[in-house]
């Protein structure tokens, strides 16, 4: 049975409420692209840190993964959305409570947000995508963008399968564009 | 009879066959009458992907976006029984798909291939067994000696792997498997020492794999990630590598692949053409002396309904309302033992996580079983080690339904890759068919075509329940021996979407069937249906290596048939 965890997110992507403010937030606000690379990049390292022999996400690109399933992966623009939001209500949510980016903050205050977030319904939701992710990059055949040096494989002693994806244009395999023959 | 090329079966415009889906159920039959020289056109939704489309990596296929067409333009409706009502959802509510791949071969490139015959009383279970209330349970029009030489031409032309089974279940083949087993995971001489222990018979399942290579087919190279995905070495005995490709080198089989059939036209008495959207959704028709219907059971109902005329205003064989009723999938459910790796026998401790060969060990100990002073028909126990890791890895983030991440998780994650072995049991028991599971359409909602999407009604009777929870202990006192530190069971109300069975059943009795002993629709003179809807009980086995087999039958038949004409 393939059920899966984002179908729960219906209507959350086009809330125009902060859920993790619960206030109005000024979610129409730009962030360049740098600036979600930042935040996110810190909210992953949070979330897999290098502990405990875990190259953490830094050193496994799980960054970069993300924004190639952003970018690439044939997934619903509705879960696309809320993850993008989600970079930007964090980040909301660090501008009310501590005057500055998310990334600029240190780890305990990054703790307490993500600690905060967690308890509501919408923020689960949104780091158990993030998780999600990132834990298909600690093992995605690093074409991916994940698994830097296949240091993912290297932490867990991980034997993928074969053969596995090497070239570009094996990725991101889009069923639309075979099934779509309108 | 003249041999005739398909191109010049197409100057005419009539072919022998049209068969509608790829798969398992229709294969067969394309192989067979093109080898016997006749002309085949199958007709196959999907694409016609190869051995050298298949990479073994899980972004792709574990988001399960691959080779099934986006729920968005094709979906199914399905309805829960809640609180007392029905309550009806889409595939898109829930992200439950009825697809399993569409593709030329269909599902069966995405096997685990796991290989079981039914037993004899399975083609009678209402003979042998104490009635089930609310269940409509019916002997097939067939017995396991009727069936049987198809199985072994299984063996041979799909390519089955293994030993054959002596327990006191076992059931009886005419010749040996054609291949010795696959490799086999280290574990599974330790597993064999237990079972010998507490003196439960353990047998070695029988996978459609090749392990060794034939002339047009690899042998089998132990990728790592077998069922889900497809192979890349044709060493799976999918529809397509093992059969198709066969029927295609023959001259007289043509496979036309991104071709959505949505019509059967008939007269009173026969078909007379298939409408389908080609590419780019030009619409064309096929014509054929005999049609064969194998879109896997869900979708073979929503075709024949949709074909409704004025000849068959109920949709075609469903003069006594029968398309659609009955429609079953395996029951059961799973159960998962977890055993710390410094509890293992010290020679399997360094092999415990060894990933390519197969675990490939059932148990039908419990194929019948006491329950009081009655003798009811129980099931069959499928053991592997879980290959899925990106799964494993996401079920660290939960601790007590709590999620966890950072330094705790990166623990959790550790514990369990590098302390633990995971064990699982997959159950298949009976899904008892009764009046509340059926498929019917669901006029209000349409695929991209414009064409009423299937409407699938889930339910289950209460014995079904209660055998899963009998059968669950029996798999707890075995795992008991295993030492574990973690035993968990799941089942769910939702069914396996990948293994359909029932809706056309077949019967001597039109009024209770839809189709002939012959798989032929009762009331048309020239349309068949082959795929596992034929099937009035499941077996509690998985159903492929009985499709195939019946679909071989089938081919028989029509062989005979059309040699006559
Ligand atoms: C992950 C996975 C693991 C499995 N493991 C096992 C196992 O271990 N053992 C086992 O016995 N079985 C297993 N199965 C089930 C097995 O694949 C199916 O039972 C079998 O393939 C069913 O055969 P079929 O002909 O009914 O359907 P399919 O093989 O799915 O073929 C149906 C074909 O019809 C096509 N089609 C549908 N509608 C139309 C239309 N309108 N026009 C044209 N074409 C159409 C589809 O695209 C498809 O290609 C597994 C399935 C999956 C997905
Ligand atoms: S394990 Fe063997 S049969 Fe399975 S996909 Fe790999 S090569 Fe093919």
């Amino acid at each position: 049975m393939k059920l899966r965890k984002r179908n729960f997110l219906k209507g959350l992507a086009l809330l125009t409420l902060n859920p993790f403010l619960d206030t109005l937030g000024a979610v129409s606000e730009f962030y360049p692209k740098k600036e979600r690379w930042l935040i996110l990049s810190s909210v992953n390292q949070v979330l897999l840190p290098e502990t405990n022999g875990c190259p953490g996400a830094a050193k496994l690109n799980s960054t970069e993964f993300i924004f190639n399933i952003l970018s690439y992966h044939p997934i619903e623009q509705e879960e696309k959305d809320f993850i993008l939001n989600g970079i930007k209500w964090i980040n909301q949510l660090s501008k009310v409570w501590y005057k500055k980016s998310f990334y600029q903050c240190n780890l305990i205050q990054q703790n307490k947000m993500i600690s905060h977030i967690v308890l509501k319904e919408s923020g689960k939701q949104w780091l158990e995508i993030m998780l999600y992710y990132l834990l298909q990059s600690v093992i995605c055949a690093p074409i991916y963008g994940g698994n830097k040096d296949e240091l993912g494989w290297k932490w867990l002693d991980y034997h993928p399968g074969f053969p596995i994806p090497m070239a570009k244009k094996d990725l991101y395999y889009n069923a639309t564009s075979y099934y779509t023959r309108a | 009879m003249q041999q005739v090329t398909i191109q010049e079966h197409k100057k005419n415009s009539t072919v022998d066959v049209c068969i509608i889906g790829s798969g398992a159920g229709g294969a067969p039959i394309a192989y067979k009458l093109a080898q016997a020289g006749f002309s085949v056109v199958v007709l196959e939704k999907g694409p016609w992907v190869t051995e050298k489309d298949f990479f073994k990596e899980e972004v792709g296929v574990f988001g399960g976006h691959k080779y099934v067409p986006d729920i968005k333009d094709e979906y199914h409706t399905f309805e829960l029984r809640q609180k007392g009502h029905w309550k009806k959802y889409s595939s898109g509510d829930l992200n439950l798909t009825f697809w399993n791949g569409n593709v030329v071969g269909g599902s069966s490139n995405f096997m685990s291939g796991y290989f079981h015959r039914l037993k004899p009383k399975d083609f009678a279970l209402n003979t042998h067994y104490p009635q089930i209330m609310g269940a409509n349970i019916v002997d097939w029009p067939i017995t396991y000696q009727e069936l049987e030489p198809f199985y072994t031409e299984v063996d041979q032309e799909v390519g089955v792997s293994g030993v054959i089974p002596t327990h006191r279940f076992a059931e009886f083949h005419s010749q040996p498997f054609p291949f010795p087993p696959t490799i086999e995971h280290p574990l599974t001489h330790w597993f064999d020492t237990t079972f010998n222990s507490i003196n439960v018979d353990l047998a070695k399942t029988p996978r459609a794999i090749l392990s060794k290579a034939t002339p047009n087919r690899k042998a089998c190279e132990y990728s790592g990630f077998c069922g889900g995905y497809g192979c890349h070495t044709g060493a799976k005995g999918s529809a397509r590598a093992a059969l198709l490709d066969k029927a295609v080198v023959t001259g007289h089989c043509q496979i036309i692949p991104n071709s959505q059939v949505f019509n059967i036209e008939t007269n009173d008495k026969s078909a007379v053409k298939i409408h389908y959207f080609s590419n780019f959704n030009r619409k064309k028709t096929i014509e054929a002396r005999i049609y064969v219907v194998a879109c896997q059971a869900i979708e073979s109902v929503r075709l024949l309904l949709n074909s409704k005329n004025r000849f068959f205003p109920k949709g075609l064989g469903n003069d006594y309302d029968q398309v659609g009723k009955n429609i079953i999938f395996s029951a059961g459910g799973s159960a998962k033992c977890t055993v710390l790796k410094k509890d293992l026998p010290l020679l399997y401790q360094s092999k415990a996580h060894v990933t390519g060969p197969f675990f490939n060990r059932n148990t039908q100990e419990y194929y019948e079983i006491k329950d009081d002073v009655l003798l009811i028909k129980g099931g069959t126990i499928d053991f592997f080690i879980y290959e899925n890791n990106v799964g494993q890895l996401i079920n660290q983030t939960k601790v007590d339904k709590e999620l966890v991440w950072g330094n705790e998780l990166t623990h959790n994650i550790n514990d369990f890759f590098k302390e633990k072995v995971t064990i699982t049991a997959e159950l298949f028991l009976d899904w008892s068919p009764n009046d509340d599971c059926f498929v019917s359409l669901d006029k209000n909602k349409r695929d991209r075509w414009g064409m009423p999407v299937a409407n699938v009604r889930i339910n289950s009777v209460d014995h079904d329940e209660y055998l899963a929870q009998l059968i669950n202990k029996k798999i707890q006192s075995i795992f008991n021996a295993f030492k574990p530190v973690k035993i968990e069971f799941s089942h769910s109300v939702l069914p396996p979407t990948n293994l359909q069975q029932g809706g056309c059943r077949f019967g001597l009795d039109p009024k209770t069937s839809v189709l002939d002993k012959n798989c032929k629709i009762h009331s048309l003179n020239n349309v068949y249906v082959t795929d596992g809807s034929f099937m009035p009980t499941g077996g509690s086995v998985p159903p492929t290596y009985t499709i195939y087999a019946n679909s071989f039958r089938v081919a028989k038949h029509l062989i005979s048939l059309l040699l006559v004409k």
